[in-house]
């Protein structure tokens, strides 16, 4: 689910380390200093959650929580992916350097889209929470693999069938990362749900 | 002084092919086999044979052996190459300390006279 160094046009390298380099700043603007741990918890679980591999057949999947770490942490989730993902570049040799700036757009636009989603659709009884929860979860992944193809077509691969392939592989991880989602929002809901609420300064 | 291992090398071979048992040498053999000798150059193909099955089979098993330590070495590397326990706590301690940092500035930027 990273792109690797060299794989991206430079012109698209670029293009989305601006990008992803402007998102962060916007994001940083929406932290406020009382929210700090909890990003820095957020942060922490995106960072290792790629190095869970759960066993799948006779090849192994591994989280991606896009979705998650949205619906928890808001606007202030681009800049914790982008932090989880450059340390994970540096220390896992996952993805590039040169190639962070779309891999954090892949990770970071999903996960403000299902942050959104889950704070308009998530009401406030348990259920609601859950199956909002659960939609984030597997949105993000849906969308991170669908922009991992987009990236990939720009450097001149067949789009469809690397699109195709992409979601095909991810089916799984869409399917996990829904149960896991639900469960966390459950639990967050059921022992801490100021912790759902964003504060916005 | 200084024996050149060039000139070793024919001399050991000499003395190994002296050393092997030669058929046509009627002297090495005692007079009593001598009369049994057609038979011995067939069981010599015979053995010969034998010889020739064990080590093809020897072969077979060394090279399947082979390919299994290339498997083994093959996950080896990879299993190598996947980041461990001391990088992912690496990484949560830059994340906290990162964060961290940034706590402590701005709690410094909400009450810059406090010093305590």
């Amino acid at each position: 689910m990273h792109i690797s160094d060299g794989v991206l046009p430079t012109t698209i390298s670029l293009a989305t380390y601006a990008l992803t380099l402007a998102g962060t700043a916007l994001s940083l603007k929406f932290v406020r200093p009382e929210e700090l741990p909890k990003i820095a918890v957020g942060t922490s679980a995106f960072f290792v959650a790629s190095l869970i591999h759960l066993p799948l057949g006779p090849t192994s999947v591994h989280l991606l929580l896009p979705g998650i770490v949205g619906a928890l942490l808001g606007p202030a989730a681009f800049l914790s992916i982008f932090i989880g993902l450059f340390l994970q570049s540096l220390l896992f040799q996952f993805g590039g350097l040169t190639a962070l700036g779309a891999n954090a757009l892949m990770m970071g636009v999903p996960a403000l889209v299902c942050g959104l989603l889950f704070q308009l659709i998530r009401g406030s009884s348990l259920l609601s929470n859950t199956i909002a929860g659960a939609l984030a979860g597997g949105l993000g992944t849906f969308l991170a693999a669908s922009l991992l193809a987009g990236f990939l077509f720009t450097s001149g691969e067949d789009f469809l069938g690397v699109a195709k392939l992409a979601l095909a592989a991810h089916i799984p991880v869409i399917i996990i990362e829904t149960a896991i989602s639900a469960f966390t929002i459950s639990f967050i809901y059921r022992v801490k749900p100021e912790l759902l609420k964003w504060k916005q300064g | 002084m200084k024996f050149p291992l060039r000139s070793i090398v024919p001399i050991f071979i000499a003395v190994l092919s002296f050393a092997q048992p030669s058929p046509g040498k009627a002297e090495d053999h005692p007079p009593a086999r001598e009369a049994s000798k057609p038979t011995t150059i067939i069981c010599e193909e015979c053995c010969c044979q034998t010889v020739l099955t064990t080590l093809e089979a020897q072969n077979k098993r060394l090279s399947e052996d082979l390919r299994g330590i290339k498997r083994d070495i093959a996950a080896l590397n990879q299993s190598l190459a996947e980041p461990g326990i001391p990088a992912a706590m690496a990484g949560i301690g830059y994340i906290f300390g990162l964060f961290g940092v940034a706590a402590y500035m701005a709690s410094r930027r909400k009450n810059p006279n406090s010093r305590n």
